[in-house]
């Protein structure tokens, strides 16, 4: 009996050892993303310690990385390695060799995704041949941040039409004062200058496959009369040249910008946090790029912040659980990168410009790049970058590049990544 | 009739005991740091050869496809492959130059020993420290913050035709002190009887610099050479910190790119070994050639 009662004894105080030990044993969880703002990583690091404060055996190490040059290629070591990381950034759509290889979970079914009755847009955006693979938390959009002050200094409106913002323009030049500094050292700005005009024209003309088929070499840009429109309307931006205009960066151009350096800048809305941090009384308004005169334009709306997470990576579970806190609870991350929440859950905290970007996203007037059946994958993002800033740069310097040989290069860009395929 | 062979290659090459002892030695010195070299560099290269004849996408695929020399004819044709082999050229063309021949000039005002002297060596040195990354980064700031505005011209980095002398202008700037380190061990081994002769017979400095000086420093030209063509070459970094600008998309870069960013492992491989195969036959062709110059001292 006495054997009996110690065995049970012994068991008893193995198997309570063995509960408490995973309860709490410590659990890191390897956060690998492209978030290049300050204002983000900081925003990362809020909703991981609010997560943490609830999970204490969890921690986090956040592996950072320029999605231009190194993101991918430091995830394909990490990943060949085994040294897994349990999230990783980005959309499915954009790095299709993750899902072919397993490395993102399918989260079709998930119970707290589908809970959130997203639009098709948004989940189009983390989606890869009809599943879903991604966490959407938050979106971006681009158009025109404008300098208040030299608005109301100069009597200045917020344009409605295409006519109005060239003359807006002209009357800043008359003024000797810069209508843009540029960034186009950072090979994204030539592209979201020209997605204003594609995306709406685009999806308007059910296009929804466009990228695709230039993908696949089944069409030609000069097929789509969008992508000449659109180098028509960025040529007509392109006035009053800056010498740093090829040469800034991102930071660069937005130093300059809200130091007042020039009265407009076509940027992303995940610059906002950085603008005000480096001038935190910097007073900017935002609006919506106009591509002609009768109104056609609208908000250009991308998932920003995407996450996967990695079933070949250990605590996969707890991983998963963190990104379904994130994506219902992600307000504390809201607050601190001025990103609006896919949720449309909105905080005090938030700027009103943050505000009224997700009531414009509320009210369903945009372009989603969700709703195209492909996005640009990696090599094709890179080739249509790459040609923009070569058009960016004879535009800005008196190459004098034409609109046909920009669509002439872009397409033997594409060709040859097709041709290397 | 039959005809002899000459004596000498009847006989087998053998190794005295203390030619054996040499060697042996020598091998046994050279053995950490080749195994070393083998493990990080050689054995993963010889292991990479046969993903070039493959259809490998992402180098975390786990299935692909043999396709021969596809790969090869594929660059062979690729107009961006082709471009990236001249900005390559391009670029270690001028490095080499400029490198070699300021850092030549400055060995030759410096080449004395003495305090100012050893001064302005060390700060002409200390660039060489400094991260290939964090060179173009703080010159990128030189040109758009210094130059910009004294000339009214844009960074360099910036404009397609510029970008790869702007790159080049760095790395000079960096490796300089490097080359003047090298030609001012060479100079300071000629010995000084050469140039009193010579000064004997009548020589001024420009025959004391063409006829003695010169050859004497040979061995340095092919260290600095075969080294630079070997670094300019393989030129990475500088060009990816102007990513966006494909007139500065080396040869490096676009394998990079091709075997991680765009996940064609195959291709890029292809590419990779390609390049090796160039390096290595320009860098045994220059050295072969400088070899043959060099004087016996």
């Amino acid at each position: 009996m006495k054997k009996i009662l110690a065995t049970l004894l012994a068991l008893t105080l193995l198997i309570s050892m063995v509960t408490i030990a995973s309860a709490e044993s410590p659990v890191n969880i390897t956060v690998f993303h492209y978030m290049a703002q300050a204002t983000k990583q900081a925003g990362l690091v809020a909703i991981e310690e609010a997560y943490t404060a609830a999970h204490p055996n969890v921690t986090f190490t956040n592996i950072y990385y320029n999605q231009g040059t190194d993101y991918f290629p430091q995830l394909s070591t990490a990943l060949s390695s085994g040294d897994q990381p349990n999230i990783i950034m980005g959309n499915p759509g954009l790095y299709p060799d993750l899902v072919t290889e397993g490395f993102v979970m399918d989260l079709t079914d998930n119970a707290v995704i589908k809970s959130l009755n997203l639009p098709h847009g948004d989940l189009g955006d983390v989606s890869a041949g009809g599943k879903i693979y991604g966490f959407p938390i938050d979106f971006k959009t681009w158009g025109i941040f404008y300098n208040k002050t030299i608005f109301a200094e100069q009597g200045l409106e917020v344009p409605t039409t295409l006519t109005e913002l060239n003359a807006l323009q002209q009357k800043l030049i008359d003024a000797g004062i810069d209508p843009y500094v540029r960034s186009f050292g950072d090979a994204v700005y030539g592209d979201i200058e020209m997605r204003n005009t594609v995306w709406p024209r685009a999806l308007a003309a059910g296009n929804n496959d466009v990228f695709q088929k230039l993908m696949k070499g089944e069409a030609k840009f000069t097929d789509y009369p969008y992508f000449a429109e659109a180098l028509t309307n960025w040529t007509a931006r392109m006035v009053a040249p800056r010498t740093d205009d090829m040469s800034n960066t991102q930071d660069m151009g937005l130093e300059v910008f809200a130091a007042g350096g020039a009265a407009m800048r076509y940027d992303g809305t995940w610059s906002i946090g950085d603008m005000l941090k480096k001038n935190p009384a910097f007073e900017v308004g935002f609006f919506v790029v106009p591509i002609d005169d009768n109104g056609s334009a609208k908000m250009n709306v991308q998932v920003d912040q995407a996450f996967m997470v990695n079933p070949q990576a250990e605590n996969s579970d707890v991983a998963l659980n963190f990104m379904e806190y994130w994506i219902t609870e992600g307000v504390a991350w809201s607050e601190m990168s001025q990103m609006p929440l896919l949720t449309g859950v909105t905080s005090d905290k938030l700027l009103p410009l943050v505000k009224t970007l997700a009531e414009i996203k509320g009210s369903g007037n945009i372009a989603h790049y969700g709703d195209f059946t492909k996005p640009f994958s990696s090599a094709f993002t890179t080739a249509w970058r790459t040609e923009l800033t070569a058009y960016a740069e004879s535009t800005l310097t008196g190459g004098g590049m034409t609109i046909d040989q920009c669509l002439e290069n872009l397409q033997k860009a594409f060709d040859e990544v097709i041709a290397l395929n | 009739m039959t005809i002899q062979p000459p004596a000498r290659l009847d006989r087998k090459p053998t190794l005295s005991r203390y030619a054996l002892r040499e060697h042996g030695a020598n091998i046994l010195f050279m053995l950490p740091a080749f195994l070393l070299f083998a493990y990080v560099v050689l054995i993963p290269f010889l292991q990479s050869i046969p993903v070039s004849f493959t259809d490998k996408k992402a180098i975390f695929a786990s299935s692909w496809n043999f396709v021969g020399m596809d790969n090869y004819l594929k660059l062979l044709k690729s107009a961006s492959f082709q471009d990236s082999f001249m900005h390559t050229a391009q670029f270690t063309a001028v490095y080499i130059v400029g490198a070699n021949v300021l850092g030549l000039s400055l060995a030759l005002m410096l080449w004395k020993t003495g305090r100012f002297n050893n001064i302005v060596r060390t700060l002409l040195f200390m660039p060489f420290t400094v991260s290939l990354v964090a060179s173009t980064k703080v010159w990128s700031y030189v040109y758009t913050d210094i130059l910009t505005p004294l000339t009214g011209s844009p960074s360099p980095l910036g404009i397609s035709s510029q970008v790869i002398y702007g790159l080049a202008l760095i790395a000079i700037w960096r490796d300089m002190g490097y080359c003047m380190l090298i030609y001012i061990a060479a100079l300071q081994s000629v010995p000084l009887e050469y140039y009193e002769a010579a000064r004997v017979e009548g020589a001024n400095a420009w025959h004391e610099l063409r006829h003695i000086t010169v050859p004497m420093i040979v061995p340095a030209f092919t260290a600095n050479v075969t080294l630079l063509l070997s670094w300019g070459l393989r030129c990475f970094d500088y060009s990816q910190m102007v990513i966006n600008m494909k007139t500065a998309k080396t040869t490096a870069v676009f394998v990079y790119e091709y075997i991680f960013g765009n996940a064609r492992a195959g291709v890029g491989q292809a590419g990779a070994i390609m390049l090796t195969l160039v390096l290595v036959l320009l860098t045994n062709i220059v050295t072969t050639i400088l070899r043959k110059r060099e004087v016996e001292m």
